[in-house]
């Protein structure tokens, strides 16, 4: 008897080591790439840390954002890119209204709720309409949103809606210039209260406010609406069964995550201090989903320590890679395109392994039914 | 008017108000000042560098496989066969045809990778897809820097290695087959008459193989998988073929519109390439698991008509070049609609 | 169902909001002072430039403001303070002004030297 308990024991821990190692293979595999690009390209500790910190605060909020709408199963909020516009049109008239420091940052917040509120809410009607391709239709409704976002600034502003400082306006008379100075706002989160860890400054405020999201992550999945997502995000069908009204919980989540989205673009770009009007958005969504899947979170499952593990391991690559590109094969462009690849295979990665485990579960699903 | 209610409940409000969009724009040309034979120059030639991008779609949609927006990959295959041709400086017709072969065998090969992979992911296609056409891009990128080429009208100037972002095609096959008979019409309107018949035949060339016993079989897996299973298809086997066929029609696709352009564009020039092509057949009629070669030539008319008559007319009526912003609503916004059409469809039924 | 009392809460909520943001507005615009010692006409008066003065915004470092010529500042907020030290030829402070004041909601406002020492009480305006 105590022979094969311990053979058990054996097999449980090889079982579950090798189980570990196939559900993280993400992770591991970023893990293994950087330790070899951090010594090719020649960074110094501090160095990264620094910039490492800087990366951390500036998209932590962002990559927050998404977990929400993994939680009620909506996959991956490409819509994310919305809430992020909403916030940069909000920084667009606190700058245009010269209203500067922590309450530019927070006026920029309030008056970019209303509109992040509205686009969040067309964007889970779309989503639902289009259910069971919600992640495909997020993806496109972005870059529709560019297109309406383009609308609104690059000829709206300036002609219908009025601006007053004309040093952000194009010389053609209407439609904000391609980059606006945040240097009223600039760093004023960061720097509100801030103490130097060595060569690494730690902005506490900005800090402050990425735990009290994560306290109110972990809240929020207490909570009643928390508990209906993850029943929905389980199983559509029992949840709607059960009497929970899933069309509505859906849209909340996206409304919640396109509000975070937009609160975490302004705080990103508080950070870098300027504002490019028609690029910051852009890379926003492919880069914190990237970030969240390297930190092993799934389409499905997604948790606080994946956005945190996800931001400092993608960030990390992200720093090296061109370095490490120009001094193994003399290019940097090289370094550049492979951290590309990287992000893009990354999400590849993680979407096919999801399909494939979905296609499976239904697969065996409908042999049970058939009695095999 | 029953009739007329259920037609415009079929083909949608969207499709209806791009297509009197584009009437108004062509009626408004000579109030803007713009030539109508410079527009419709521009867009017969435009109709004929995107039909067969647009025609690549429809293998994949009638195989239940959804809308390819892994296009890129076959783009690339095309693009290994333009650049493996000019390495080897073949030109005119032969270096056209010799480039169409090398993406054959490309297409096929890349092809049936994807198919298998999406075989195995299937339900979640599109979003597969999509990435699977990025990945590629983007390894590719790097491929582009490191490939062993040497023809200096290919790499960058002055000794360096790696091949240029973009390569003109003068001197190898540039206008080749708009040339091939064409005639003139006007003082600057040309007829691409090579361009249109070739495009033409490859959509016959589709619309007949989707009659023969292959074919059908192919549209079953894709409208009725039960009974395809029952009458002893393999639909695996079907999809793989018609990814394939997907594929290798986006590489001669580009190689259609490169010898008009007149540029290959490497790196991530193909990155965004597929959502036109979706955006056009979509246009034309087409749902996500339904194309005929009917909804690829009037999608690809429509869509690129507005494409080139938006710039031309807009700008001279009201000064502004609203072209762009106008190209990613529509486009974006017809997928969209589509996506979100396929519930209420299949609610009626 | 969206009870009378939701519906009052979340009027009540968007009030708040309005009501801060108003606060962070009034609390965060920032103003651009243009300081000028230039001859300057207001209404019937006339005033010539003043002598070199060093002026001293609430706490930030003092700014020189030179006979005939212009600088600028920046304020965040409403009410500010600034102290005028009127130089001689030496350098040495003759006089101080000291003066209170609270700013509208203009963007750009001029503060005119020499309508300052005069005491005019038109010496700040908006532009």
């Amino acid at each position: 008897m105590t022979t094969k308990n311990l053979q058990l024991k054996k097999l449980l821990t090889l079982d579950n080591a090798a189980h570990l190692l196939m559900r993280n293979t993400v992770p591991i595999l970023f893990i293994l790439i950087s330790a070899m690009a951090i010594p090719l390209s020649e960074f110094s500790f501090s160095y990264l840390s620094q910039e490492l910190m800087t990366r951390l605060i500036r998209n932590s909020f962002l990559v927050l954002s998404l977990l929400i709408p993994i939680i009620a199963g909506m996959g991956l909020n490409f819509g994310m890119v919305l809430g992020a516009m909403a916030g940069q049109v909000g920084l667009i008239f606190v700058t245009d209204w010269n209203i500067v420091g922590m309450p530019g940052v927070f006026l920029a917040m309030i008056i970019s709720t209303p509109l992040a509120i509205l686009l969040g809410l067309i964007c889970g009607i779309i989503l639902n309409k289009a259910s069971g391709k919600e992640m495909v239709t997020g993806f496109v409704l972005a870059f529709f949103a560019q297109g309406v976002y383009q609308l609104v600034v690059l000829y709206g502003m300036g002609a219908i809606i009025p601006i007053e400082r004309l040093t952000l306006v194009l010389s053609r008379g209407y439609g904000i210039r391609n980059t606006v100075n945040l240097i009223g706002i600039r760093s004023s989160l960061d720097s509100a209260i801030s103490f130097d860890l060595g060569p690494v400054p730690i902005p506490v405020v900005t800090l402050f406010i990425i735990a009290l999201f994560c306290l109110f992550v972990v809240w929020f999945r207490k909570t009643k609406l928390g508990q209906d997502m993850k029943a929905i995000g389980q199983d559509m069908h029992v949840a709607e069964a059960a009497g929970i009204r899933v069309l509505r919980t859906r849209i909340i989540s996206i409304i919640i995550s396109t509000v975070l989205a937009c609160w975490g673009q302004i705080i990103y770009l508080q950070n870098m201090g300027t504002l490019n009007t028609y690029n910051s958005h852009e890379q926003i969504g492919m880069f914190s989903i990237a970030a969240l899947l390297v930190g092993g979170a799934t389409v499905s499952k997604a948790q606080i320590s994946h956005v945190f593990v996800g931001v400092i391991l993608f960030h990390l690559m992200f720093i090296v890679s061109p370095m490490a590109g120009k001094n193994l094969i003399g290019s940097a462009m090289l370094g550049e395109y492979f951290r590309g690849f990287v992000t893009y295979g990354v999400i590849s990665a993680a979407l096919v392994v999801h399909a494939w485990t979905r296609f499976k579960t239904n697969q065996r699903q409908r042999q049970h039914l058939r009695g095999n | 008017m029953k009739h007329i209610q259920n037609f415009i409940i079929d083909f949608g409000w969207a499709r209806i108000i791009i297509g009197l969009f584009l009437l108004s724009l062509f009626i408004l040309a000579p109030v803007a000042d713009v030539r109508i034979d410079t527009s419709i120059s521009d867009t017969v030639a435009r109709f004929g560098m995107a039909c067969v991008l647009v025609l690549a779609m429809v293998p994949m949609i009638q195989s239940g496989c959804g809308l390819n927006f892994g296009l890129p990959l076959g783009i690339i295959a095309g693009l290994l066969g333009a650049t493996c041709t000019m390495e080897l400086e073949l030109k005119g017709l032969i270096g056209l045809s010799f480039a169409m072969l090398i993406t054959t065998v490309f297409g096929t090969i890349f092809g049936f990778f994807y198919g298998k992979l999406l075989n195995k992911v299937k339900g979640s296609e599109m979003m597969i897809a999509t990435y699977v056409g990025f990945s590629s891009v983007a390894f590719m990128c790097m491929m582009w820097l490191l490939l062993p080429f040497k023809n200096p009208k290919m790499i960058w100037g002055y000794g360096g290695s790696g091949l240029r972002t973009t390569i003109t095609v003068e001197g190898y096959w540039l206008h080749v087959l708009n040339n091939f008979l064409s005639f003139r019409v006007s003082e600057s309107f040309v007829f691409p008459t090579g361009m249109i018949l070739f495009v033409l035949f490859m959509c016959l060339l589709i619309w007949g193989f989707f009659h023969t016993k292959l074919g059908s079989a192919l549209t079953a897996v894709g409208s009725n998988p039960d009974f395809a299973k029952a009458s002893g298809v393999d639909i695996d086997k079907m999809r793989v073929i018609s990814v394939i066929l997907s594929t290798v029609l986006g590489g001669i696709g580009i190689l259609v519109y490169q010898q008009s352009f007149g540029f290959i564009q490497l790196y991530m020039g193909p990155f965004y390439m597929a959502f036109p092509a979706v955006a056009a057949i979509l246009i034309g009629g087409a749902s996500i698991n339904k194309a005929t070669i009917t909804n690829v030539i009037v999608g690809t008319f429509l869509f690129q008509g507005i494409l080139t008559m938006t710039p031309s007319v807009m700008n001279s009526l009201i000064h502004t070049d609203m072209s762009e912003v106008i190209r990613i609503i529509v486009s974006n916004g017809m997928i969209i609609y589509a996506m979100t059409r396929v519930n209420k469809a299949r609610q009626k039924k | 169902m969206i009870t009378h009392r939701m519906k009052l809460f979340q009027l009540g909520l968007v009030l708040t909001f309005i009501a801060i943001g108003s606060i962070l507005f009034y609390v965060g615009k920032g103003h651009d002072l243009i300081l000028e010692n230039k001859l300057i006409t207001i209404g019937p008066v006339t005033y010539k430039a003043a002598p070199s003065i060093k002026l001293i915004i609430d706490d930030q470092k003092a700014i020189p403001v030179n006979s005939g010529f212009a600088n600028k500042a920046f304020v965040v907020g409403a009410s500010h303070s600034l102290k005028a030290q009127i130089l001689d030829d030496a350098g040495a402070v003759i006089k101080v002004i000291e003066k209170k004041f609270k700013l509208s909601l203009h963007n750009s406002f001029l503060i005119s030297m020499p309508a300052l020492v005069a005491n005019d009480p038109k010496w700040i305006k908006e532009i």
